[in-house]
């Protein structure tokens, strides 16, 4: 149980909150980069600031107030010009560092256009997705995280969710519900609805931990049946500091993505690499596949026949803010209290002018992070698993990754292929 | 229950109040036992407070 302020706290994310200024000290994906090559101009909307990306000719990104300071406008209507966006109305035009370069309708030699204020972030490209940046200058690197530069086919599923991020991060350290939510749960739909559950998540914990690292926290499980010099137990995977999660396994990786678009507004993306041991890394052929995945039906209730549906209903059944004053915390979440910890520790730091948790200030070619490879000791079956009872079963491209992990299941000899396939 | 009465007010270990906005006290419980889980920004100190109602000896194995 919180208090309500500590709950304002912990969820309140736009500018001048005191997690909004912790906030403002990461890069986020805003848009998908393929959206950017189709039309150069996208209206965003990133930690409560409405905004405006653009792509210029020379391949450079900018992010801008979406209002125009002249009479408020949309900048999403814009036109990119080679310095810059030109408002639509009246042809104001600002560069990427928020200068006014251009005030077509003002007296020839009127310097108005120095007077004029416009809020500009940060904006780059990174394995087919523009991140940006709006906290203060000097902005930190852009941490080049494995997902993001490794081989491999990617997978983008994606879908704006009606619920404070808080509540996604919160499941990130939440072991036990995959035993429950996509265990018991999953099983007892099958058998109600006449399908078969993926076995791999039916496995029960037998002890959980976590353990603060440069990056968040590395979330380690031991399953009935596991030593502990299983993947799952001795590596573990990452909650990635403040709004990722790392995971992934048997040919599969996955970066889990929750954007604070606004304080009741998530913007959860599944960026997954499919790169399965036993055949060359498959090389990315065209534009990167991107995907929104569907939570409610037309009745409007939960889809809780996959994976990633069955999570959203947890999460966004809590309501727009989980009301944490009325909760009932027990000792299997102790996650949760690290993690609410983390953030009051780094909501300090940034208050006392020091760079937060996870802050990456030089150039570098990957930021590497621990993952466990044999998933719930499960091989090739998890991965199939995977994508046909999870969100990528929406994926244009599904039946092609399946082939991908079935070839490479043969080349490697694995026994679990019958079985998977009888 | 209030479930705010004995929220816990000093850092057992610097002494300082603890305030809403700047400290963080989590309540959670193990079996009937109530817990605060704190942390105290002017020392760091983090760690758990609970109310003993009760002192349980060691209990033998059978």
């Amino acid at each position: 149980m919180l208090s309500q302020e500590h709950n304002d706290t912990l969820t309140r994310v736009g500018p001048g909150t005191p997690m909004g200024e912790l906030l403002r000290r990461y890069w986020y994906p805003v848009a998908i980069a393929q959206d950017l090559e189709e039309f150069p101009v996208k209206r965003v909307r990133l930690l409560g600031e409405d905004l405006v990306v653009w792509k210029q000719p020379d391949g450079e990104y900018g992010i801008i107030q979406e209002r125009c300071p002249h009479r408020h406008a949309s900048l999403a209507y814009g036109v990119v010009e080679a310095d810059g966006l030109r408002c639509g109305y009246h042809g104001w035009m600002f560069d990427r560092e928020g200068s006014c370069l251009d005030q077509p309708a003002e007296p020839e030699g009127s310097n108005f256009k120095v007077k004029v204020d416009v809020f500009t972030g940060r904006a780059q490209e990174l394995g087919g997705l523009i991140f940006a940046y709006l906290g203060p200058d000097p902005s930190p690197q852009l941490p080049r995280y494995e997902a993001f530069v490794m081989e491999g086919i990617r997978d983008i599923g994606h879908s704006v969710l009606p619920c404070s991020w808080l509540q996604i991060m919160e499941n990130a350290v939440d072991p036990h519900h995959v035993e429950w939510l996509h265990g018991r749960y999953f099983q007892f739909l099958a058998e109600k609805q006449g399908f078969t559950a993926p076995g791999a998540f039916q496995k029960k914990h037998v002890s959980t931990a976590f353990d603060a690292f440069d990056h968040g926290i590395v979330k380690r499980r031991l399953l009935e049946g596991q030593s502990e010099e299983s993947d799952d137990w001795r590596i573990g995977h990452p909650l990635v500091f403040p709004y990722q999660m790392w995971v992934g396994g048997n040919g599969l990786y996955q970066m889990q993505i929750r954007v604070p678009v606004d304080d009741e507004t998530t913007w959860f993306l599944l960026y997954t690499i499919h790169k399965p041991e036993g055949v060359e890394p498959p090389v990315q052929d065209g534009p990167i596949v991107s995907y929104e995945f569907p939570f409610l039906d037309e009745r409007g209730h939960h889809i809780v026949d996959y994976i990633e549906g069955q999570d959203v209903m947890a999460w966004v059944t809590q309501g727009r803010i989980a009301d944490r004053t009325a909760e009932h915390l027990g000792k299997s979440d102790v996650g949760i209290l690290m993690l609410r910890r983390m953030f009051k520790e780094n909501i300090a730091a940034v208050e006392d002018g020091n760079d937060p948790l996870g802050t990456v200030r030089e150039p570098h070619e990957v930021v590497e992070l621990p993952l466990e490879k044999d998933k719930f000791g499960a091989g090739y079956a998890f991965a199939t698993q995977w994508i046909d009872q999870g969100s990528m079963r929406y994926s244009p491209q599904k039946d092609a990754l399946k082939q991908l992990h079935l070839d490479a299941a043969i080349e490697r000899g694995e026994v679990e292929l019958e079985e998977v396939d009888s | 229950m209030n479930h705010l009465h004995d929220l816990p007010r000093y850092c057992p270990d610097c002494g300082v109040t603890l305030t809403e906005e700047d400290d963080l006290a989590v309540e959670y419980w193990q079996g009937e036992q109530r817990i605060y889980h704190v942390w105290c920004r002017t020392c760091s100190w983090a760690g758990d407070i609970t109310r003993v109602r009760r002192m349980v000896g060691h209990e033998p194995a059978d």
